[in-house]
């Protein structure tokens, strides 16, 4: 490592050096827990002193880490929370890692060949900085939110379904409730259509309300604004964020979901009320969520508490 | 004065384990909470303390036992006043603990500058080690100890008690039983999309911000960094997220996908505690429901 923008790898053996020279007090939930378990200690302190020394590695008395080593190792070492965050696509699946403390990130990744590897330490705001930077969104701001029932978003995803299966050109065809019911009849089990008529029609009436479905001469079709989201939207194009809190034997979790197609994102997920929930996020939500999420939680015994990125999002 | 009382005399807020340390509070006020005096914290931070358990273990149970923060939360939501002074008082605790750990730090930078003056070799590093490993044992527990504070003080200012349990522990088996008797793919799929209800732990009294923020217990006796991996791949929220997309995009879940929950083996046995079992339980459901298309 010769300049600070460098990844820092470390071996099993240096970290274990750096153990002994009282740089490295690994908590519990740190990835470095192991050294204390194994209660560590160098195997050729000699060798790796000198080592170390080449490397720069050493503080100006050579009697532990330098500065630089020394902060990203208490980072990871004495972490009081963590971000991972992982991209599903095609290809394969993708997780980075983020150790957190006192308002600073580091990443953190090690291999099969005992490397451990030591990002930056950065604050946390840089973090959501470069999360948000990783999606391409058009909107400066005023995405649209869609709050739906579990019925609701059925009726919603059939006529998805429907669009997603006419050429591109077209805007699909209109489907009347007949044809919306049929989707929800299954041949093996002929009485399984629990949920009446009027139920369906209830989620439809629901849908127009919100203006999802827009009525037409022969039933319904999506409104045209929503076309671009369920033609675009794949699954298996997948952010999602997930923090960490360690209060030791309780965590707190926080995470989200996150679909990118070529001009914006959705957030896809569930409320506490019980409803679904998908939100195209214009650049200034997803910087509100992003923060939501990965940011450490606002003192609320403070007098001038602020209330929350993520409600503003809202 | 709260009220018709003196912070901390009887009959405000609900009782409080306060810290027992020999250092007194650094500021005026009184003494900060109702003192119904439990021995929790007490023992544990005994524990904790150079020469106690923890230290001569080198184990982390010390910590454990000091984070149970249900009186603090239940003091922050109910007394907001006392919670603070409780907060002030951590606060001055943990800067009389970083002056001890600076004290010690500095102790061992005069041993490792002897050692590296000898370059490290095995002959010096035997001669110094056991005062090395001494100096280190302290220095842990005094880390243990300012990091205990600081997650309490954390816990008190970010969750205030404004954050309950979320439902889906009590709900689980009620969940299942139902979800085994329902007859069509996409009836089991509205069935789950509707679970919200019970994973999240916000009230009326919750800040927007905290209302999609859950409390976990989790058993961290071995791999905490795999805990956190698996926790990610079988949270009921996002595994929700994915079964909304699929519903709307007509994909199933591709076989060799690592994030089944499936995988998530000691999750499911308990190994990490009854929340998570329940979250696998119930990832197992979408992982299920997720092998089938219910319009095709």
């Amino acid at each position: 490592m010769s300049a600070a923008t460098e990844t820092l790898v470390l071996t099993n053996e240096e970290l274990a050096f750096f153990r002994m020279t009282c740089d490295v007090f690994p908590v519990p939930e740190s990835p470095l827990r192991f050294l204390d378990e194994a209660d560590a200690e160098p195997a050729e302190p000699e060798t790796t002193f000198a080592r170390l020394g080449t490397r720069n590695l050493l503080s100006a008395g050579h009697n532990g880490a330098s500065q630089q080593v020394h902060d990203r190792l208490r980072v990871v070492a004495e972490c009081n929370g963590r971000v991972l965050w992982t991209v599903r696509q095609k290809g394969g699946t993708r997780v980075r890692d983020y150790y957190l403390a006192d308002g600073s990130y580091v990443e953190y990744s090690h291999n099969q060949a005992g490397e451990h590897h030591f990002g930056q330490v950065r604050p946390e705001s840089a973090l959501v900085v470069e999360l948000a930077q990783k999606f391409a969104v058009k909107k400066p701001q005023g995405g649209r939110l869609l709050r739906m029932s579990a019925s609701d978003y059925l009726v919603f995803a059939v006529f998805a379904r429907d669009l997603r299966a006419a050429p591109a050109t077209t805007s699909g065809e209109s489907m009347s409730i007949e044809e919306v019911l049929a989707y929800f009849d299954e041949p093996e089990q002929p009485s399984a259509r629990a949920k009446t008529d009027q139920g369906w029609q209830a989620s439809i009436d629901a849908l127009q309300k919100q203006k999802v479905l827009v009525k037409t001469k022969g039933g319904y079709e999506l409104d045209p604004q929503l076309q671009p989201l369920v033609r675009e939207i794949v699954a298996d194009h997948q952010h999602t964020i997930v923090r960490f809190d360690f209060l030791d034997e309780e965590w707190l979790v926080r995470e989200i979901s996150l679909y990118p197609t070529p001009d914006t994102v959705y957030r896809f997920g569930t409320e506490p009320d019980g409803t679904v929930a998908i939100e195209e996020l214009s650049s200034r939500a997803l910087s509100d969520l992003l923060a939501g999420v990965v940011g450490t939680l606002p003192n609320l015994l403070a007098s001038e508490a602020v209330p929350t990125l993520r409600s503003k999002s809202q | 004065m709260i009220g018709d009382s003196k912070i901390g005399g009887p009959g405000i807020g609900p009782p409080v384990t306060l810290p027992t340390e020999p250092d007194p509070p650094a500021t005026p006020a009184a003494s900060p909470a109702p003192v119904a005096a439990r021995d929790k914290f007490e023992l544990a931070a005994a524990a904790d303390r150079p020469g106690g358990a923890a230290a001569q273990t080198g184990s982390s149970s010390g910590l454990r036992e000091l984070s149970r923060g249900d009186d603090l939360l239940q003091l922050a939501r109910e007394n907001p006043a006392a919670a603070r002074q409780v907060v002030a008082d951590f606060a001055a605790k943990t800067g009389t603990i970083l002056n001890e750990i600076e004290r010690e730090l500095a102790g061992a930078r005069v041993l490792c500058d002897q050692l590296a003056k000898e370059r490290f070799n095995r002959k010096a590093l035997e001669a110094s080690r056991r005062e090395l490993r001494k100096q280190r044992s302290m220095l842990t527990t005094l880390k243990l100890r300012h990091q205990l504070t600081c997650r309490k003080m954390a816990l008190l200012q970010q969750i205030a008690g404004r954050l309950g349990d979320p439902r889906l522990d009590e709900e689980i088996d009620r969940i299942l039983t139902k979800h085994k008797r329902l007859k069509t793919s996409w009836g089991r799929r509205q069935h789950l999309l509707s679970a919200g209800t019970v994973l999240y732990g916000s009230d009326a009294e919750s800040p927007a911000h905290l209302s999609h923020v859950v409390k976990t217990p989790v058993r961290t006796a071995g791999d905490s960094e795999q805990t956190g991996e698996t926790l990610a791949k079988i949270s009921p929220r996002l595994l929700l997220a994915d079964l909304m997309a699929r519903t709307l995009d007509g994909s199933t879940r591709p076989e060799a996908d690592e994030s089944a929950p499936s995988e998530s083996s000691s999750a499911l046995c308990g190994e990490l505690g009854p929340s998570v079992r329940n979250w696998s339980l119930f990832s197992a459901l979408v992982d299920d429901v997720e092998d089938e298309d219910p319009f095709e």
